[in-house]
């Protein structure tokens, strides 16, 4: 659940904030036209996307290099249009006479800009739903619900933020919506240049081996900006914050003139609007700060081993209850033989069965490297393959090496001799 | 004024699309041409793809992939390894794994790994089996990955590869391990009749893994 909660923050965050601070400053700051052109631009940019989405899952046809060269395309014109939109805007805000003309460069810039960033995001979010691993269940399990759950409340923070943006741009004044708008802007192309430079060297614009002084310049470049895109999702997140705050506190007291009380009742209440959404975009980027930190973390943490267990044995044999090993999750045992080597086995109750699987913690394939479990499914530590649970205790493949057991009075026994046989295997 | 209009935009597309179809003729074209220069054996033949590939992307694209080396032709014992990488892909299990699912992985790593002139009976080119094949991939002292590969086929023949989680770009080292195939019990005829006269010894001393470490500059996952 909490992996999917942190993906749109991931693909969308940072397109959430250009889009609604363009579509204020479009609709607030220039004409009818100019919205309109907006808004059906942005309406193109989601039919787009759901058709991308679905070629994307559906047209085998359509290889990785189509897309890579698709995906190389749409960023360049996101790059151009950005730095397009960051020069119109400035234009528009220094030469007010020109502003009749300029306004529709910017709308252009604009409406590029929005297009090409949500094509390039949106698509992936949609898809997810399609690439829940389920582990066999069906799209009626809890499984799929707590994904789609926190994919939807990954989304909602988007789309939150993307109209908290928007409602805070619309009554900035127009010099502080350009320079933080440009701002975004900026941190939004910036932040595709890394993904563009491995396009151009995936489809060997730029050769690796060839154009070796070109790739050192560009590698570095490449290397800083992709792994560090939660740097400049907190950019994105900081510069719309940082409008809010400055909006919030020139909305604290009322400055303007007013006739009557009404008047002045009108002006406090547009004024605690505004505070209200400024509360709204610090919110998010607290909420998307916390996303990009902690449940990353907890996304991304190393699941811990079953530790290794106690059970009853004697001389012959160790005897595992039933009862210890019931849940339907990984348990570990071992025998420390005389040459002092621990002997490891591993005991898993069967999906839907009242079968155990029994079984070395080892593998002919992977040695000794033993298995753990990750999000209730058994992974080979060395070669993170999943396993069929329902195959373990049988012979070959990946399947833990075999041993000798019997199940008696509600008792796994094996037989420590059978564990002996296998001291090789454990160094 | 429509007609103007009209005119313009039937003669931008005439021109893209023309743009396109020769731009897929001449794919084809030096695809052929290319593919008409493949040698006799296999390890020549993976050399000249990886060659292609670097030469002509679209060569190597018509598959529908590109393989990015990571070296090439590189002599371990009796072993001519290559590694590549490239996207994650969906891999259909025996009866005791479960099917890969692509999106959980970075990228595909893959190590191909033929038999040179060699006196343990495999012919020259060919794909050697019933290896244990270990990588690591490190970053200075970190290890970033490690594990074994698993055997497996793909439209370019059979090679030892896997699915890895390989986020963050950087400059690594990759090791690739070979350990001896005595190791998985396959067995050389020793008789001086059927024999091929050598014996794994020759080329694993004391049963000791043949390894290789090549620096790697990673450019970060390959996604659609």
């Amino acid at each position: 659940m909490l992996k999917f909660f942190e993906q749109p923050t991931l693909d969308l965050m940072i397109n959430a904030v250009i889009t609604g601070m363009l579509y204020a400053f479009v609709k607030f700051k220039l004409n009818k036209v100019c919205k309109i052109a907006f808004l059906s631009g942005g309406g193109l940019a989601l039919a787009a996307s759901v058709f991308v989405a679905v070629q994307k899952n559906t047209n085998r046809e359509l290889k990785l290099p189509f897309w890579n060269g698709f995906t190389y395309v749409l960023l360049t014109v996101l790059a151009v249009a950005s730095v397009a939109l960051i020069l119109f805007s400035l234009l528009w805000l220094a030469a007010k006479r020109l502003r009749r003309i300029t306004q529709y460069f910017v709308t252009a810039a604009a409406i590029v800009v929005c297009f090409t960033s949500i094509v390039n995001g949106l698509p992936n979010v949609l898809a997810y739903p399609f690439n829940f691993d389920l582990q066999g269940n069906s799209v009626f399990s809890t499984d799929f619900l707590y994904r789609f759950i926190g994919l939807l409340l990954g989304f909602l923070l988007v789309l939150v933020m993307c109209i908290a943006a928007f409602k805070t741009v619309k009554k900035a004044s127009a010099a502080l919506s350009v320079i933080f708008m440009d701002i975004a802007v900026f941190i939004g192309a910036f932040s595709v240049l890394g993904r563009l430079l491995q396009l151009m060297l995936q489809l060997q614009i730029i050769r690796q081996n060839r154009d070796r002084d070109l790739f050192k310049l560009v590698f570095p470049v490449l290397q800083f900006v992709n792994n560090n895109q939660a740097l400049f999702i907190f950019g994105a997140m900081g510069c719309i914050a940082l409008l809010a705050v400055i909006q919030f506190v020139r909305n604290l007291k009322v400055r303007g003139a007013y006739d009557n009380p009404a008047q002045k009742r009108k002006l406090r209440a547009a004024m605690r609007n505004v505070r209200r959404w400024a509360c709204v975009v610090l919110a998010c980027a607290v909420i998307g700060i916390v996303n990009l930190t902690a449940v990353h973390a907890i996304n991304n943490k190393k699941p811990v081993e079953a530790p290794v267990e106690q059970c009853e044995m004697d001389h012959n044999n160790m005897y595992v209850d039933f009862s210890q090993v019931d849940d339907g999750h990984l348990h570990r045992f071992a025998y420390i033989t005389d040459k002092g080597v621990e002997i490891r086995f591993i005991v898993i109750k069967k999906p839907n069965s009242s079968s155990y699987g029994v079984g070395l913690d080892a593998c002919d394939i992977c040695g000794e490297a033993g298995y753990f479990e990750r999000e209730g499914q058994i992974v080979c530590k060395r070669c993170d393959v999943v396993m069929n649970i329902n195959t373990i205790g049988f012979k070959g493949g990946c399947n833990p090496i075999v041993i000798d057991y019997e199940v008696k009075d509600g008792r796994i026994i094996v037989p420590i001799e059978g564990l002996v046989l296998h001291e090789r295997k454990f160094k | 004024m429509k007609k103007i209009l009209a005119i313009i935009c039937a003669a931008a597309m005439a021109v893209t699309a023309t743009a396109a179809l020769a731009g897929c003729g001449s794919n084809n074209t030096s695809s052929s041409k290319t593919e008409s220069k493949a040698t006799e054996s296999k390890a020549e033949e993976s050399k000249a793809e990886a060659t292609r590939a670097e030469a002509d992307p679209a060569a190597a694209d018509d598959a529908g992939f590109t393989e990015y080396p990571i070296f090439e032709d590189e002599t371990v014992g009796f072993m001519n390894v290559s590694a590549v990488f490239f996207q994650a892909v969906p891999m259909t299990a025996g009866a005791t794994i479960k099917e890969q699912k692509a999106e959980d992985y970075d990228i595909h790593l893959e190590a191909d790994i033929s038999a040179l002139e060699n006196t343990l009976g495999y012919e020259k080119g060919s794909w050697v089996p019933y290896l244990t094949v270990d990588y690591k991939v490190t970053a200075g002292s970190e290890v970033k990955a490690e594990g074994t590969f698993m055997e497996m086929a793909a439209s370019d023949g059979p090679h030892y590869g896997a699915n890895i989680k390989l986020p963050d770009a950087g400059t690594y080292e990759l090791t690739i391990t070979i350990h001896s195939p005595a190791d998985n019990d396959y067995l050389i005829h020793s008789d001086a009749l059927t024999g091929p006269g050598g014996t794994f010894d020759d080329y694993f001393k004391n049963g000791e893994p043949l390894s290789v470490t090549k620096t790697w500059e990673y450019t970060g996952p390959v996604k659609v």
